[in-house]
């Protein structure tokens, strides 16, 4: 029941990325496995669409528009972010660092809202920017919110889907699940940007049927020996009491 | 239907139902799915199965019906991370926006439309806000007008190709548009427009000197008139954003510092 030309498609537009934002001919073949022909017809129909578009100064191809409006209804649909801006944003100024929100998108945990402190960090997360649930706070606080059943169902789905992560950094992993029972947060030294380091607390809040995870992420030098669990851990826990305070109390547009 | 337009057709009826989940959606079922695309219903059933396999949708055991899924976030990342227009432009927008009370945005054109890739808002500025995703007419917004004073002749004609089906009253009225649009942005460097998301703003847009990788930019600027007449906000909209748009071509190169 598979629809194979709509999957290679969407192969196609997953092949960029943002090292790689613009891609020619030969590199999607090369990264999709798909031939020649099969390119030519799916990136046509990808341009007329949009979601692609040629670039003929540089002859190769970019996202299009189009994939920018597609994701419009399910940020109008997360309006919880709209009451979250403000106190991630505050937070984010006081700790130097980048505070997102984030759900599940199969082993990874995609971001639906960023703020950023005013200082330069390498890795600039921005909405629709994915990072992987076994190496990340985000990814392990989202697993440690889950029954026990599916915290095993998603292991093993992660486990098949990236064994070498999985080796790497599961025992990280079940060590932070452990840890989330008894201080409300998860965190990641490094695990994933070796620079930064993250914590991160699932809101109570149930946003269409997701739970959505808060992050903070700071780089490694401003934090000291224990300064991610005794500052940041602790503080983004209150920021997520406090923004679930204000979604069961406020309007929900 | 041969094999090689079928691998397009089935890839286009998969986007299109993507789009059939814009802002302010309920969760929809593969019937009303097969309503609105005009497919049948074995068909959306198999693009639905393709698509919640992939994280593009996501499926509602209770409801039976899908839901916009996190993957469409992820498509449009490598477009937008890439943007160093963004952020170079990002605290210049907040500035201005905090010295109008307004709302400054970022647009390029999509379709018919100009979509927003960012925006950055005064202190107390009421909603109706801009969000990353939203869309304006390219004929019925001052962001539209300067994208049309500015577009290549062929970007422009197909733009209002694209408008001629989705919006007959707007395309009957183009020309016209076009026209004041290239006399707006001959004669004050900005285009004008009343507040397309709220009536009680005005609004003006001034496009980058040129495209940016065949890209072609746009701010706009939105305040509340107060009180004041629509002539007099523009007056001082425009030129506030036309010194913030030199600013922003220097930044990324257009214009020697």
């Amino acid at each position: 029941m598979f629809a194979s030309s709509l999957a290679n498609g969407l192969a196609l537009l997953h092949s960029f990325s943002a090292a790689q934002p613009s891609l020619s001919h030969g590199e999607l073949a090369q990264r999709t496995g798909l031939s020649k022909s099969s390119i030519t017809r799916l990136t046509g129909t990808l341009v007329e669409l949009g979601f692609l578009r040629f670039d003929p100064e540089i002859r190769r191809y970019t996202i299009g528009s189009a994939a920018v409006t597609a994701g419009f209804g399910l940020l109008v649909s997360l309006s919880i972010r709209q009451v979250a801006l403000p106190w991630m944003q505050a937070f984010a100024d006081r700790q130097h660092g980048s505070v997102s929100m984030g759900m599940r998108c199969g082993d990874e945990m995609v971001y639906v809202e960023t703020c950023r402190s005013h200082d330069a960090v390498d890795f600039r997360p921005d909405v629709g920017g994915a990072i992987p649930i076994v190496a990340t706070a985000m990814g392990r606080a989202w697993l440690a919110a889950q029954s026990s059943a599916l915290q095993r169902q998603v292991s093993a789905e992660l486990r098949a889907a990236d064994p070498r992560a999985w080796r790497c950094h599961r025992s990280a992993m079940m060590g932070e699940l452990d840890a989330f029972a008894s201080r409300g947060f998860c965190i990641s030294r490094g695990d994933f940007q070796p620079a930064v380091h993250a914590a991160a607390v699932p809101l109570r809040s149930v946003v269409e049927g997701e739970v959505l995870v808060v992050n903070c992420g700071v780089p490694a030098v401003l934090l000291g020996r224990d300064g991610l669990r005794e500052r940041i851990g602790p503080g983004l826990l209150e920021l997520a009491r406090r923004i679930d305070a204000a979604w069961a109390s406020g309007p929900r547009g | 239907m041969n094999e090689e337009l079928e691998q397009g057709a089935t890839l286009a009826r998969g986007l299109q139902l993507l789009q059939c989940f814009g802002p302010g959606e309920r969760p929809l079922g593969n019937g009303e799915l097969a309503i609105r695309t005009g497919l049948d219903k074995a068909t959306v059933a198999r693009l639905t199965y393709t698509l919640v396999a992939l994280g593009y949708l996501r499926r509602d055991a209770g409801l039976r019906k899908y839901r916009p899924g996190p993957g469409i976030l992820r498509l449009a990342y490598p477009l937008l991370a890439s943007m160093a227009i963004r952020q170079i432009a990002r605290p210049l927008m907040k500035e201005l926006a905090t010295r109008v009370h307004g709302i400054v945005g970022l647009g390029i054109r999509d379709r018919a439309n100009m979509v927003y890739v960012d925006a950055a808002y005064g202190p107390d500025v009421p909603p109706p806000y801009i969000d990353r995703g939203m869309t304006v007419p390219v004929l019925a917004s001052a962001i539209g007008a300067a994208w049309l004073a500015r577009a290549q002749a062929s970007e422009r004609e197909q733009a209002i190709n694209q408008a001629r089906v989705s919006e007959p009253g707007r395309y009957a009225a183009s020309a016209m548009r076009i026209q004041q649009a290239f006399r707006d942005l001959d004669a004050r460097g900005y285009c004008v427009s009343r507040g397309y998301l709220s009536p009680s703003r005005e609004a003006v847009a001034v496009p980058l000197g040129t495209a940016l990788r065949s890209e072609l930019y746009v701010f706009n600027c939105a305040a509340a008139t107060d009180g004041a007449t629509a002539e007099e906000v523009r007056a001082v909209l425009g030129p506030l954003l036309v010194e913030m748009v030199a600013r922003v071509e220097m930044g990324v190169g257009l214009r020697p510092l």
